[in-house]
């Protein structure tokens, strides 16, 4: 009998670009927030709504199940994509494009399942396909688009009227579809107060003998939406005035129950489990606190983290710290730039380095364990002077506390900017231009072998062709002073300046080959091939060291080990 | 890679200065052989890649991706334990 995965609904996810395996026609290196996460440059993490999908379906009798064909991809280089996806089984599937990066590849693998399964539906949700849902209709691999920050309740009605076999009209809310040659708007008028009222289940995200290469980690949202307009930034106050259909509630919290049962799903793993709490900026003091001591109590995690917008008072961290006696606490804040008037521009700056830097003390005497500062490379107002001035700041900053309790990481902007934020919306009023608009522009601007050309957006301030360049200075600069402050070994930074040094060399490589002939030549192809094969057998992470391409809590769970096997080459 | 196979006492003097040595974390001259190196960051994730790495060079073993596990990499003991036993293997 045939093996196959079959569901009512199954969520498929892609890799950013499709097909990224033996590309000798471009160089695959750090992009954007990858640089920030555990992952290859195919981003082959799929969004945590996959999951809320999955448990809040569960509950209704729907049985769904979640196909990570990047993670598959990149687990077995030669797997057959048609073959697989000739084994599933669904009369819907679901497709995210969350993020802009996947925006190449999640239309391409729409096309192959609806090449093999005409008759399912193929629906996609998403920030960015929110944004461009209407644009999307123009694709014949998709069906439909549900819009939105929620989107369980209509998916859930959706997965339900395909099972007993409706066909043609839906009445969906948020919904745009195709029935026959129509396209019909159900409109945009489904946002719920409360967001995602389900609660995810972690149980068994987690193989039993987990390597330690990968040490176990989960993520936690609390809510959606903001009430802050960081001009760069899709989730963002303004952003989602203009996306979401809303006005003056921006944004929307997960029910405190709801949090409380997820905690319990924690698996007991045999190595140190980390919580990384996405969006704690929104969250009270007091909803804070209870999360803190659910984890606490839970028994399972050794490490929480947090994201804050502002300088959090004292007296709440040492009531955070009071509540999770048994947890360590770190704290992420993003100032974006050392410059104050900068990071104001970007939305943050409501506090000085020096502000900044009492209060990290103030919050490691308190007990917090360490903070991570975010910075960021294509702000209004910065140069490439400034970018480097940042460096030097966080240098100085790593001076003044050792020992790993302050560890601050800068990346680049790159490739995109975000559809729907306000710079995005508004280039001219910030000095921003904005080179690709629609989504089939930015679909092929992944595929151009000169990086610059992939970017969507360059500043009054940097030019496009400076991005790159500039963040590989500011990345290795920053590596090499975090090497001369024990933050990375000396051999590790052997590793990062010889791979940045290499994607240097093969990034000039291209532009120079292009500027004279228009074309790579074979051996420059050869070069690339290599460097892609290698590159995408590391997890990143933000020194590259080789680690499992499985165990992580987005790698594949669903297709059975003998359908793999019979559709490896 | 050394040409005698170490006894204990050498491969837990070995693997403790190379944690001294290379740990992200500051560590005094000698570590409790019962610590937990990974709930005090002696071990972060680079450097569970880097001491296997490690022993893989200067111990002459082949160490699978499955071994990496809490069970081994729990403490200088257990470190210890584990080098011991796969040198015994490749030894038989």
């Amino acid at each position: 009998m045939k093996s196959t995965v079959k569901a009512d609904l199954i969520l498929v996810h892609a890799p950013a670009i499709f097909d990224f395996r033996n590309r000798d026609d471009m160089a695959l290196g750090w992009y954007s927030s990858q640089e920030s996460s555990n992952v290859t440059p195919i981003f082959e993490m799929y969004p945590l709504g996959f999951l809320s999908i999955k448990s809040y379906l569960a509950e209704r009798g729907l049985h769904v199940e979640i196909v990570n064909l990047a993670s598959l991809m990149l687990k077995h280089p030669t797997l057959d994509v048609d073959k697989l996806i000739g084994h599933l089984d669904a009369p819907i599937f679901g497709i995210d494009l969350h993020w802009l990066p996947h925006c190449q590849g999640s239309v391409e693998v729409a096309g192959v399942l609806k090449k093999h399964h005409p008759d399912s539906f193929v629906v996609f949700g998403g920030i960015v396909s929110t944004y461009y849902a209407k644009e999307m209709m123009q694709y014949p691999q998709i069906d439909g688009v549900i819009r939105g920050y929620d989107t369980l309740e209509p998916l859930c009605q959706l997965v339900s009227d395909i099972k007993k076999g409706q066909r043609g009209k839906f009445d969906v809310p948020n919904m745009i579809y195709k029935d026959d040659e129509f396209i019909v708007d159900n409109g945009h008028a489904y946002t719920p107060d409360i967001l995602n009222d389900v609660a995810i289940d972690w149980s068994k995200m987690f193989p039993k003998t987990q390597s330690l290469l990968n040490l176990p980690n989960l993520m936690v949202l609390p809510n959606t939406g903001c009430q802050q307009s960081c001009g760069w930034c899709s989730g963002s106050r303004w952003a989602y005035q203009r996306m979401m259909n809303v006005s003056k509630k921006t944004v929307f919290h997960r029910r405190s129950e709801q949090l409380a049962r997820e905690i319990t799903t924690f698996p007991k793993t045999e190595s140190p489990l980390s919580v990384y709490t996405l969006q704690a900026y929104s969250e009270s003091g007091p909803r804070l606190i209870d999360y803190l001591k659910a984890v606490d109590e839970s028994g399972v995690v050794k490490s929480v983290s947090f994201e804050q917008f502002r300088l959090t008072k004292p007296s709440l961290l040492r009531e955070m710290v009071n509540a999770a006696p048994n947890t360590d606490i770190y704290i992420n804040l993003s100032p974006q730039s050392h410059d104050v008037e900068i990071s104001r521009l970007t939305g943050r700056g409501t506090y000085t380095n020096p502000e900044m830097e009492d209060w990290i003390q103030e919050a490691l005497d308190i007990g917090i364990k360490g903070f991570y500062l975010w910075y960021t490379i294509g702000m209004p107002q910065q140069t490439h002077a400034s970018v480097m001035e940042t460096v030097e700041y966080s240098a100085r900053l790593m001076e003044r506390f050792p020992d790993d309790k302050v560890i601050p990481t800068i990346f680049g902007m790159i490739p995109f900017l975000d559809p729907g934020c306000q710079w995005f919306e508004e280039p001219e009023k910030h000095g921003y231009k904005v080179f690709h608009r629609d989504l089939q522009s930015h679909r092929e601007s992944l595929l151009k072998p000169m990086w610059k050309d992939a970017m969507n957006y360059e500043t009054k301030w940097m030019a496009r062709d400076e991005f790159l360049p500039s963040m590989y200075e500011a990345m290795q600069t920053l590596a090499n002073y975090k090497a001369d402050f024990g933050r990375v070994t000396k051999k590790s930074i052997k590793i990062v300046n010889s791979r940045i040094d290499h994607l240097r060399y093969l990034t000039g490589s291209i532009d120079r080959a292009y500027a004279k002939d228009g074309a790579l030549p074979a051996s420059l192809r050869r070069e690339l091939l290599d460097h892609n094969n290698d590159i995408l057998s590391y997890a990143a992470d933000v020194v590259l060291v080789k680690k499992p391409l499985e165990g992580r809590w987005y790698d594949d769970h669903a297709v059975p080990k003998d359908v793999i096997q019979s559709c490896l080459h | 890679m050394s040409n005698t196979v170490p006894n204990a006492a050498q491969l837990q003097k070995s693997l403790n200065d190379y944690l001294v040595e290379n740990s992200s974390v500051s560590v005094s001259g000698t570590i409790d052989p019962e610590e937990n190196l990974l709930d005090t960051g002696i071990l972060d994730s680079l450097g569970i890649a880097e001491i296997t790495e490690f022993m893989e060079k200067e111990f002459g073993v082949e160490i699978d991706e499955e071994e990496i596990s809490a069970k081994n990499y729990r403490s200088l003991k257990t470190l210890t334990d584990f080098c011991l036993a796969k040198l015994g293997r490749a030894a038989a």
